[in-house]
C-alpha cells in the first residue's frame, strides 16, 4: 500500500469522529439561515470545527463581522503549537508541500500525526500526512453536506447511532495518547487535563487547550529536575 | 452567500491557515528541523501528550456541571474498552471502533 493510501486509511478513525460533529455544524448553520452551499463553503475554507460554530453563531446574533472574526481566530490560537511539534517529522519537505500540509493540521489530524509519524519511513511521511489530512477533510465536508442537506431528518431517524458516534472522538484521543505515555509525559498529561478542564468549565475551552499545551510540559520538566536533584 | 459574511469567512480561514502554516513552515524550512536547544526539544516532547490529553478531557466532560453517576460509569467503561483494545492490538482505528461499539452497548444500560 502506498504511503498516501496508508494515511487515507488511517484517517478512518478521524472520519468516525468528524461525521457527527460536521453533521451538527451543517444543521446548526442551516438553522441560522445560511444555505447549503454557504455551509459547505465555510467548512471547506476554514476547516476548524469550534471556530466555525462560534463564527456562525456570532454572525447570527448580530455581532459585527470584525468581532466575529477575532473571536473565531482566538479559538484557533492553539494551532500555533502544532507546527513546532510536527515539523521535526517533516525534514526535507518542500515549501509547497509544507504550505499544503499546514491547511489540514486540525486538532484530530495533529493528534493522529504526532502519535504515528515516527513509525512512518522519513521519506514517506509528507505523503502519509497528505492522505490523513485529505481523508479528514473529505469527512468534514461530506458531514457538513449531510447535515446541511437534511441532517435533522437523518438524526431523528437514528438517534442511537448519533449517540454512539459521540464517543468516537474521546476514543480516538485515548487511543492516540496511550502509546505516548511514559512517567514524565504522564505527569505532563495529568497537569494538562487539570488545566484544560478548569478553562473548559468556565467556557474557555480553546484557550484552556493552549494553556494545557504550555503548562503540562513545564510541569513535567520541573518534576524531572526535582527528581534529578533529589537523586544526586 | 452575502459578501459581508464571505469576507468574515475568508478572514477566519486565512487567519486559521496562518496559525497552522507559520510555525510549521518556520520549524521545517527555516530551522530545517533543528528545533534548537535540548530544553526546547524536551518541552516539545512533552507538549504533544499534554495537548492530546487536554483534547481527551474536554471531549469527554460536558460544559454543564450536571455529571451523573450513569455518565461516569458509561464513560469509564467505554474508555476501559479502548484501553484493553489498545493493549491487545495497538491499532488506533480498531481501538476507536471497539470503543464506539462498547459505548453503543453501554448507552442501553446507562442512558444519555
Amino acid at each position: 500500500m502506498s504511503s498516501f493510501k496508508s494515511g487515507l486509511f488511517a484517517s478512518f478513525s478521524i472520519f468516525l469522529g468528524y461525521i457527527p460533529v460536521a453533521i451538527a455544524f451543517g444543521i446548526y448553520s442551516r438553522g441560522t439561515g445560511l444555505g447549503v452551499l454557504d455551509s459547505i463553503i465555510i467548512s471547506a475554507l476554514i476547516f476548524a470545527g469550534a471556530s466555525q460554530f462560534a463564527m456562525v453563531s456570532l454572525l447570527a446574533s448580530g455581532v459585527a463581522s470584525g468581532g466575529a472574526s477575532i473571536a473565531a481566530l482566538v479559538l484557533n490560537l492553539r494551532h500555533l503549537l502544532y507546527g513546532p511539534l510536527i515539523a521535526p517529522f517533516l525534514k526535507g519537505a518542500s515549501t509547497s508541500r509544507i504550505a499544503q500540509l499546514a491547511f489540514g493540521l486540525t486538532d484530530e489530524v495533529f493528534a493522529a500525526a504526532y502519535s504515528q509519524l515516527e513509525k512512518i519511513p522519513e521519506e514517506e511521511r509528507a505523503s502519509w500526512l497528505s492522505g490523513l489530512e485529505i481523508g479528514a477533510y473529505l469527512s468534514w465536508i461530506s458531514g457538513t453536506l449531510l447535515g446541511a442537506a437534511g441532517g435533522s431528518v437523518l438524526l431523528s431517524q437514528s438517534p442511537y447511532l448519533s449517540s454512539a458516534l459521540s464517543f468516537a472522538l474521546p476514543a480516538l484521543f485515548l487511543a492516540l495518547l496511550l502509546p505516548l505515555l511514559r512517567w514524565d509525559s504522564a505527569v505532563s498529561a495529568l497537569i494538562a487535563v487539570v488545566v484544560a478542564l478548569s478553562f473548559h468549565y468556565h467556557g474557555q475551552t480553546s484557550l484552556g487547550i493552549l494553556a494545557a499545551g504550555v503548562s503540562g510540559p513545564f510541569a513535567g520538566i520541573a518534576l524531572k529536575r526535582l527528581i534529578w536533584r533529589a537523586a544526586y | 452567500m452575502e459578501s459581508s459574511i464571505l469576507i468574515v469567512v475568508m478572514a477566519v480561514a486565512l487567519g486559521t491557515y496562518i496559525f497552522r502554516a507559520l510555525p510549521l513552515g518556520y520549524y521545517t524550512l527555516i530551522k530545517s528541523g533543528k528545533a534548537g536547544a535540548q530544553k526546547f526539544e524536551q518541552f516539545l516532547s512533552l507538549a504533544g501528550p499534554s495537548l492530546i490529553a487536554a483534547f481527551l478531557a474536554v471531549s469527554i466532560v460536558p460544559v454543564s456541571s450536571d455529571i451523573s453517576l450513569d455518565f461516569i460509569i458509561r464513560e469509564l467503561l467505554a474508555l476501559g474498552g479502548v484501553f484493553l483494545a489498545h493493549r491487545k492490538w495497538k491499532n488506533p482505528g480498531l481501538s476507536v471502533l471497539i470503543g464506539v461499539f462498547v459505548y453503543s452497548i453501554l448507552i442501553s444500560y446507562f442512558p444519555i
